[in-house]
């Protein structure tokens, strides 16, 4: 006992502990995990652009390498994502083997989505792989998108509205598209659950309709996932729709990213490591913020301007909020919805001051504590209702393989 | 012609000069001009040394024998190439008196002859065996009216040569100093002093220039011959005078005498070398029938938005560039259902057919391994088959004008010096292509084939293909060749047992007792 309590109190293993704690958390985060899978430039970036929000550069930066075949956008940040990408892109490479990808993700990807372009019949590798994938899991949902679709009709625009959800309005479909379409669902049959054609386009392209069957994309994406995925989808689709605070939203994902972090973190029932856990994640998300509003703070900055903006009283005040986790079941609920909602309102608040400072009105302690609170109230809210369908088993006791080690050292030395 | 009277006529002629040459020298000493008059004298003789040996230092004199390989040579001709070309370098290691003698270039030919042989038979014990006398023969019959040719052509006088001549062109340079020196004796009588001067001036000045020009006619001559020895060993040991003489000359007819004839193609091989069969390889959709449209003008191949081609077809195109009719073959597209061998083999069997190949890209797929695997096969074929060469391949870029921004189409597009988002998109475009597959082709040509906004079709493809029609040509020889041998040996061997057995008949009748 005697052990562990000079354990808690060692600096460095806390540290260690809670970083081996936030590893765990993020893997129960429910961030839906969507495996692409399509042959190159067949749509797999729109899709992605499309559903988060980030341009195309953001999204080629945020790629990092996972398999020798394939790569990995954990979005908006590996540190706290919401949404996650796999893009196999060496389907197109000789001697792809799925295999390997299968044994990295199968457990991982919560849906596969097919890119594949209407009128680009030579789709014979893609049905193999895929075909494998399907096997490894039949239950996962697999998605069929058919791009690019404004092929069929070069330099036309797209027939509106959408016909493609409407059983009465094929005679609006172009006549080899409506062929090509047809024969591309009937060569993907047993393979697929559901077949969405779209075509999102970059602005500057010029079509009417830039994201041309994408809100068929997201209902479908949207039924396929788990219950508690959802949920994070279509927050993040919310978010990424906000035109309230144009200044704030490119941030916004991040401060959901982290808040449901945080949110995982409080509906778990707890030792006492996640009583640093919380701090952490929300500390982790104001360094983020500030170096996304280009005013990176180092510790000490952090510690004067969370005093000088009034928001110290919020950070002490969370820790004793952690107490009543140890009330079981309606605690982890209250517990998670309001550790992801007081999340969301820190970050929207420092967003409020960031962009104060920018505008040249610093917003007084007083002003910005109002401001968190309208939206902690709001956020609390909504949280509320999201989380009614969440179940979530405990982890186990963070720390324990660390401890061991620990221990293990000790003894050698 | 004895010794004594060409020494009576040499010196009857030079005589009266010699005479002038020693009064006039006296003359000048006498009236004191000896001076003023030497120094322009001696500028004169010390620019044509000067001259002399420049040019013949940068051989300009005498050009060596100029040599391009033969267009139809492959890979495996091109190697043999270089031993013969390492020969005829090392001439100037060769001493001047053995390259004036005949029995020298005999035993060059033979080892020559045994060379390449062993070069393009590596395992035969004696690969020379294994030729026959008619292509043998051929080979002398054809260097030699090369090499007349050339001597015709690039050496004064060459038509006068005889082998006499040729023995004394040693001698001749021998004569020469004997002469002079005679002519420096005489000097030295009239002007010991001057004289020495420039006698030793000359010495350095006149004799160099001479002796480089005698050796360097000698080296021409036995460069000449072993280029045109190892041409015809080359085209020898690859079988492709199995003919003779006489074929190999009209197969090998400039493309330009031909195509006067080309409007009355018939049956005889020598049409079909200049007829262009060029067959059209792609992936599915990716829009080979229709470039086959917007290559003949009209609607003719069957084109739709679902895979259309299921089996090869041909048509037959006259462009008006091109001096030659045009076999187009449309092949069945890949990459769409699971490997079907027999259709993937067929169109195979088309390309090795072909002496030209058209890879159909789309634009806006990219994805070009299915490709790259077609061509990887095909090279491999034709690696294993050395005695033809792999056919040029240009790659044809369709739907660009699916490329972004898509709602335009305002031609032309300069995609060479791209300046509009689209140009700079094809030339991306192209330039993606040449990282791709780069390696396998001759040109990578943007177009539209859709009916309305054709481009890039007569603008770029044909000048593309006219380009290349020699090589296109140098294919076709081969191919047209193989299958002439193959069909004409049979025939061959029947017509002369023919004849034996004739002769038997004939002598046997004759020699029946009456």
């Amino acid at each position: 006992m005697l052990e562990k309590l000079s354990h808690l109190f060692s600096r460095d293993q806390r540290k260690a502990d809670v970083q081996q704690r936030l590893e765990q958390l993020r893997k129960r985060v429910p961030a839906p995990v969507f495996w692409l899978f399509g042959k190159t430039q067949s749509g797999k970036t729109s899709i992605i652009k499309f559903l988060t929000g980030a341009d195309a550069a953001e999204i080629g930066q945020g790629f990092k390498p996972c398999t020798r075949f394939s790569r990995i956008y954990q979005f908006p940040t590996p540190d706290a994502p919401l949404v996650s990408f796999l893009d196999t892109r060496g389907l197109d490479e000789p001697g792809y083997d799925s295999a390997e990808d299968l044994a990295r993700f199968n457990t991982e990807a919560h849906a596969v989505v097919v890119t594949v372009k209407a009128l680009d019949h030579a789709q014979e590798n893609v049905r193999t792989h895929l075909r494998a994938i399907r096997a490894a899991q039949p239950s996962r949902p697999v998605v069929l998108a058919l791009t690019c679709l404004h092929e069929a009709y070069p330099q036309q625009q797209h027939p509106e509205p959408y016909p493609f959800d409407q059983p009465d309005s094929a005679d609006r479909i172009p006549d080899a598209l409506r062929r090509s379409v047809d024969e591309q669902a009937r060569q993907f049959t047993g393979l697929v659950d559901a077949v969405v054609p779209l075509d999102l386009t970059p602005a500057e392209e010029g079509f009417h309709d830039p994201n041309y069957g994408g809100p068929r994309l997201n209902a479908v994406l949207l039924e396929a996932l788990p219950a508690a995925y959802r949920q994070t989808l279509a927050t993040l689709e919310e978010a990424v729709k906000d035109l309230q605070d144009l200044y704030a939203r490119p941030a916004l994902p991040h401060i959901l990213g982290y808040s449901t972090l945080a949110a995982t973190a409080g509906a778990i029932s707890v030792p006492f490591v996640d009583l640093l856990v919380l701090p952490r994640i929300q500390k982790s998300m104001i360094y983020h913020l500030a170096s996304h509003f280009g005013q990176p703070l180092d510790a000490d900055r952090f510690d004067q301007m969370a005093e000088a903006i009034g928001l110290r009283p919020i950070l002490r005040r969370m820790a004793v909020r952690e107490v009543a986790k140890f009330i079981p079941v309606v605690g982890q609920v209250v517990c998670g919805a309001w550790a992801g909602a007081s999340t969301y309102a820190l970050g929207k608040a420092f967003c409020y001051y960031f962009r104060g400072v920018r505008e040249g009105h610093i917003p007084d302690p007083e002003e910005l504590r109002g401001y968190y609170r309208e939206q902690l109230t709001k956020a609390e809210k909504a949280w509320r209702a999201g989380s009614n369908n969440k179940e979530m088993e405990p982890l186990p006791e963070a720390g324990v393989e660390g401890k061991k080690d620990h221990h293990e050292n000790e003894r050698s030395s | 012609m004895s010794r004594w009277r060409i020494v009576l006529i040499v010196t009857l002629t030079v005589a009266p000069i010699l005479f002038l040459a020693g009064v006039g020298s006296y003359y000048l000493w006498v009236e004191g001009w000896a001076l003023r008059v030497w120094w322009p004298m001696a500028a004169c003789m010390a620019l044509g040394y000067g001259l002399g040996w420049y040019w013949q230092h940068k051989k300009l004199l005498l050009r060596p024998p100029d040599f391009a390989e033969p267009m139809h040579w492959t890979e495996r001709d091109q190697q043999a190439w270089r031993l013969v070309e390492a020969r005829a370098k090392s001439a100037a290691e060769i001493p001047p008196a053995k390259m004036a003698e005949l029995n020298f270039y005999v035993d060059v030919g033979k080892a020559m002859a045994v060379e390449l042989a062993h070069f393009y038979h590596p395992k035969a014990n004696d690969p020379v065996a294994a030729l026959t006398i008619p292509e043998i023969l051929a080979v002398v019959e054809l260097a030699s009216h090369d090499l007349a040719e050339m001597v015709d052509q690039y050496l004064p006088g060459g038509h006068l040569l005889t082998i006499r001549d040729w023995r004394r062109a040693r001698q001749i340079v021998d004569w020469y100093p004997t002469v002079s020196n005679l002519y420096w004796i005489v000097s030295a009588l009239f002007s010991p002093f001057d004289t020495a001067a420039r006698f030793t001036a000359s010495k350095v000045g006149l004799s160099g220039p001479f002796q480089m020009l005698q050796n360097n006619l000698l080296i021409w001559f036995y460069t000449a011959y072993v280029h045109r020895l190892g041409t015809y060993l080359v085209d020898l040991n690859s079988g492709r005078l199995r003919l003779g003489a006489q074929r190999y000359r009209e197969l090998m007819r400039p493309s330009e005498e031909a195509a006067a004839g080309a409007d009355h193609p018939g049956p005889d091989p020598v049409d079909q070398v200049r007829q262009i069969t060029l067959t059209l390889l792609g992936q599915v959709k990716a829009g080979k029938s229709s470039f086959i449209n917007a290559l003949l003008g009209e609607q003719r191949a069957k084109v739709d938005v679902l895979p259309a081609t299921d089996e090869i077809t041909k048509y037959e195109l006259r462009a008006k560039d091109i001096p030659t009719t045009l076999q187009v073959l449309d092949t069945v597209g890949y990459g769409r259902d699971g490997p079907k061998a027999d259709q993937l083999w067929a169109t195979q069997a088309a390309a090795k057919q072909s002496d030209m190949l058209v890879l159909v890209l789309h634009a806006r797929n990219p994805a070009r391994e299915a490709d790259l695997v077609m061509l990887k096969a095909l090279r491999a074929w034709y690696l294993s088959n050395p005695d033809l060469k792999m056919p040029p391949i240009v790659a044809v870029l369709t739907h660009i004008d699916l490329l972004s921004p898509s709602m335009e189409w305002s031609p032309p597009y300069n995609w060479r010096q791209p300046q509009r988002p689209k140009e700079q998109n094809i030339a991306q475009a192209v330039a993606a292509v040449q990282e791709q597959l780069g390696d396998f082709l001759t040109g990578i040509v943007p177009v539209c084939t859709l009916p309305g906004k054709i481009l890039g079709v007569e603008e770029d493809f044909l000048p593309a293909l006219a380009g290349i029609l020699d090589e296109v040509h140098a294919v076709a020889f081969l191919r047209c060749l193989r299958a002439e041998i193959n069909a004409q040996k049979v025939r061959k061997v029947f017509y002369q047992l023919l004849q034996a057995g004739k002769e038997g008949l004939r002598l046997a009748l004759e020699s029946r007792p009456r």
